[in-house]
């Protein structure tokens, strides 16, 4: 049984939960704490997979204890729910917490935040690796789009768009801007996976005051990036991007798919950062692997770490509230026959042009058959390959 | 600290009176002219005897038109009744009298304020010889100010709706849970009453309820988990009440406190006042500090603005409870004193905290605009000048503080309890 605590210093709150839980007894253990101390007293002797806690406290708050928690008990899933008003406050729980929700939240909510958590776990089945997964306050950029987005921050006469086109070159702000907009604090019905939307959803000033209080962004050391090709990374990510929209607008996609498709693509190799990031050794060691024998990256992470870097960044991005589109795309993005829920197009789309773009660069890892014939043929696109190879190419 | 009533300076008039009337000297001729306020005088019988150049540009009325004519039949587009009434007092004091906002109508038609200063002019050792009247286009200065004062109710109202949106939002949390916990228990029930009524039509009529019927029907309430819902569908209900009665009473203190703020003064009950003051900024000082309300139900209604004056008490709360807050307090140690009394003609509010005190350096600058000590985004530094202003110029009242450092604060604000006892300086 997945075991879930709640804490929150109203005890009619916790009543409230304990009562509306009641139906899901047979298949969640629930327990609750009314302050941190207890919480973590509570910890102390029993295993929990995901814990729920108001931010503002007496004593001990909320983000102290989230810190807490992800210090001892990583492997932990924390979701925020907190009355507070103040967005950058409530912002400053980012990092430490995977999910934010605000009160009053209608019950299906939560139930659906907590049910699509513990699900998440069934992408990534390694126990120490979520735990290294749930750890990760933010994933690394690199060093020089970091420094001229945080110019541009910097710089009041700095446009939204400006700001918004850096981003979106990269992987780890884009994911931090959506996990932020998409966050249950802003009360939209609608995922965004827009940045520049995004952008605007949250304001720029809101986000100029995170990034000079908290650690919303980080950076690659420039060794790490020469080191493990890391550069590469980046530019095959915008390629697949580019090629994924191709693909997409030749199947005459709608702008809210094609939005969807870009920030896929730019996402699907997230894992690989994440890796890179906090497991520098053992992934430096896969990327030399394949460097020498030619093998893909892909199997050698699976030997490594028991995962790949698509379940890896497939339940990173699912823990951190982002649509489950992009996630079931970026989780299943060399196995997409795998996939049973995603949306067709976007994991169609980043499929291929991610076999194109290994293909088109002559990489090692065309050796090994990259696309999934099968699962292109059941969903009945065995006949446009050819066709998209031919856009793409055009475009190389 | 509060400006004293408007000082009197000693017109020791100059030897000569060489600035009233035509014998005037060239330099001092020039001089007047050069001066970019109007400069009206006028004789003890209020005939105009002076006219500058900026007064001729004010009215556009060259000193060939009114120089010699009666001050008041002259055809000056300005409110003549509030400035003769000016002159008046300041022939019955003796003393210089100052008009803050006067109206005037410009050449060009536009409206603005204008600020008088009236001058008695003695000459040496005879009585009154006349009165200048020093005048200077406000409007600029006056909309600043009321664009200040906007901003720091618009500074409250932000803080007020904060307040209020948290703690609305917990009680709607546990009611929402409560009824979507009433609802599945009362399917459940519901469910379980279906299968018993099935169970008793399916009974041959004269039986005995046989062993395995009494089994399966035990095994049904146990599934409903019948005992769990019989025992907290009371406790929702209950809970569920409490958190609708909650949400009820903020909202009620809430449409209190923000009081449309008409310009008329209204009597007031402070104590209700600060009642409501105290439960809309609950939030800010909940988790820090307690609140004690310790009021003399026996004062009187006073006549005031309310929603100014509950501005001026959610500031003064406010930094309270920010400096309680500063200093890690909590709710078993730290305390905010609300304390009302009737003391010789006053209602005395005392508003006390056991924070950090205002640091030494501070002090004198406490009611001076744009001075803050918290960070930028926590406040714009206009509270307590505001509420200075409500509480001496709107209401004749005064407001000080007592603080010590690392012991607290008490902020004092005073209110005469009927309008005969505010000050003129409050006109």
């Amino acid at each position: 049984m997945k075991r879930i605590l709640f804490v929150d210093a109203e005890n009619n709150v916790l009543d409230g939960l304990r009562r509306m839980l009641h139906s899901r007894r047979t298949e969640w253990d629930v327990r609750f704490a009314s302050s941190a101390p207890e919480a973590m007293a509570i910890l102390a002797i029993e295993r929990f997979d995901i814990i729920v806690s108001d931010t503002r406290m007496p004593g001990v708050d909320g983000s102290e204890l989230l810190c807490l928690v992800l210090k001892q008990y990583p492997h932990m899933i924390r979701v925020v729910l907190s009355g507070s008003i103040d967005r950058r406050g409530a912002l400053g729980t980012v990092g430490l917490a995977h999910r934010y929700i605000s009160k009053p939240c209608d019950p299906d909510t939560l139930l659906n935040a907590i049910t699509r958590s513990l699900e998440l776990r069934e992408i990534l089945s390694s126990d120490a690796l979520r735990a290294i997964v749930c750890k990760i306050e933010s994933i690394p950029s690199l060093p020089k789009l970091y420094q001229e987005v945080n110019a541009k921050l910097a710089d009041a006469d700095a446009s939204l768009d400006e700001i918004a086109a850096l981003i979106s070159r990269d992987p780890g702000m884009t994911a931090r801007i959506l996990q932020l907009a998409n966050s249950a604090f802003f009360a939209h019905n609608r995922s965004i996976t827009e940045v520049n939307r995004a952008i605007g959803f949250i304001g720029l000033d809101t986000i100029r005051a995170l990034v000079t209080t908290t650690q919303v962004f980080s950076q690659f050391t420039q060794a790490n990036i020469d080191h493990l090709g890391l550069e590469t990374l980046f530019d095959h990510s915008l390629t697949v991007g580019k090629y994924a929209q191709i693909i997409a607008r030749g199947e005459k996609c709608s702008r809210g798919t094609l939005d969807d498709v870009l920030v896929a693509s730019l996402l699907h190799d997230a894992g690989k950062l994440v890796l890179a990031a906090n497991l520098a050794r053992e992934y430096a060691e896969c990327v030399l692997e394949t460097r020498r024998t030619g093998k893909p990256i892909r199997l050698l992470e699976l030997e490594a770490f028991g995962a790949t870097h698509a379940e890896v960044g497939g339940y990173l991005l699912g823990i951190w509230g982002l649509p489950g589109r992009i996630v079931d795309t970026i989780a299943f993005h060399h196995e997409p026959g795998k996939c049973v829920a995603g949306d067709v197009m976007i994991l169609t789309s980043v499929h291929v042009a991610d076999a194109f773009a290994h293909e088109f660069t002559g990489s090692s890892e065309n050796e090994w058959p990259m696309l999934d014939l099968d699962y292109l043929s059941a969903a009945g696109y065995s006949g446009h390959i050819e066709k998209w190879r031919d856009a793409c190419l055009s475009a190389v | 600290m509060a400006p004293e009533a408007k000082q009197v300076p000693n017109n020791r008039p100059h030897s000569k009176p060489t600035i009233l009337g035509f014998q005037t000297d060239h330099t001092n001729r020039l001089f007047l002219s050069a001066i970019p306020s109007i400069l009206i005088g006028i004789d003890p019988s209020g005939k105009v005897t002076l006219w500058n150049a900026a007064s001729e540009a004010a009215f556009d009325l060259t000193p060939e038109m009114i120089v010699g004519r009666d001050l008041k039949d002259c055809e000056i587009l300005w409110a003549w009744d509030i400035i003769e009434k000016g002159i008046r007092t300041s022939q019955e004091t003796g003393r210089l009298a100052q008009i803050e906002d006067s109206r005037f109508t410009r050449p060009d038609g536009t409206e603005g304020f204008l600020g008088i200063t009236i001058t008695p002019i003695h000459e040496e050792g005879a009585s009154c010889a006349g009165y200048l009247l020093l005048a200077k286009d406000i409007t600029e200065r006056k909309s600043l100010q009321s664009q200040i004062a906007f901003a720091q109710k618009m500074e409250s109202i932000g803080q007020l709706a904060a307040g209020v949106a948290h703690e609305i939002n917990t009680p709607i949390q546990y009611v929402g849970d409560n009824i979507r916990f009433l609802s599945e228990a009362f399917k459940d029930i519901q469910r379980l009453r279906e299968e018993f009524r099935r169970l008793l039509l399916s009974l041959p009529d004269e039986t005995v309820v046989q062993y395995d019927i009494r089994e399966h029907l035990e095994r049904l309430e146990s599934e409903a988990d019948l005992d769990y819902l019989l025992g907290e569908i009371p406790r929702a209900f209950e809970q569920s009440l409490d958190g609708t009665e909650r949400i009820a009473k903020i909202v009620q203190a809430m449409k209190e406190f923000s009081h449309p703020g008409g310009h008329q003064k209204v009597a007031t009950d402070i104590n209700r006042a600060l009642e409501n003051t105290i439960a809309v900024t609950r939030s800010e000082w909940k988790y820090c500090a307690e609140v004690v309300s310790d009021f003399d139900h026996e004062i009187p209604l006073i006549p005031c603005l309310p929603g100014d004056l509950n501005q001026v008490f959610l500031n003064v709360l406010i930094n309270a409870a920010h400096a309680v807050a500063d200093k890690g307090g909590s709710f078993e140690t730290d305390r905010i004193t609300v304390s009302t009394r009737l003391e010789e003609g006053w209602v005395v509010v005392r508003i006390r905290d056991t924070g950090t005190g205002i640091p030494e350096s501070a002090r004198n600058r406490v009611f001076d605009p744009f001075f803050t000590t918290k960070e930028v985004g926590r406040g714009t530094g206009q509270g307590l000048a505001i509420s200075h202003s409500i509480v001496v110029d709107k209401h004749g009242g005064r407001i000080w503080f007592e603080s010590e450092t690392g012991v607290g604060t008490v902020f004092i604000i005073s209110l005469p309890i009927s309008a005969e006892m505010i000050l003129p300086a409050a006109a």
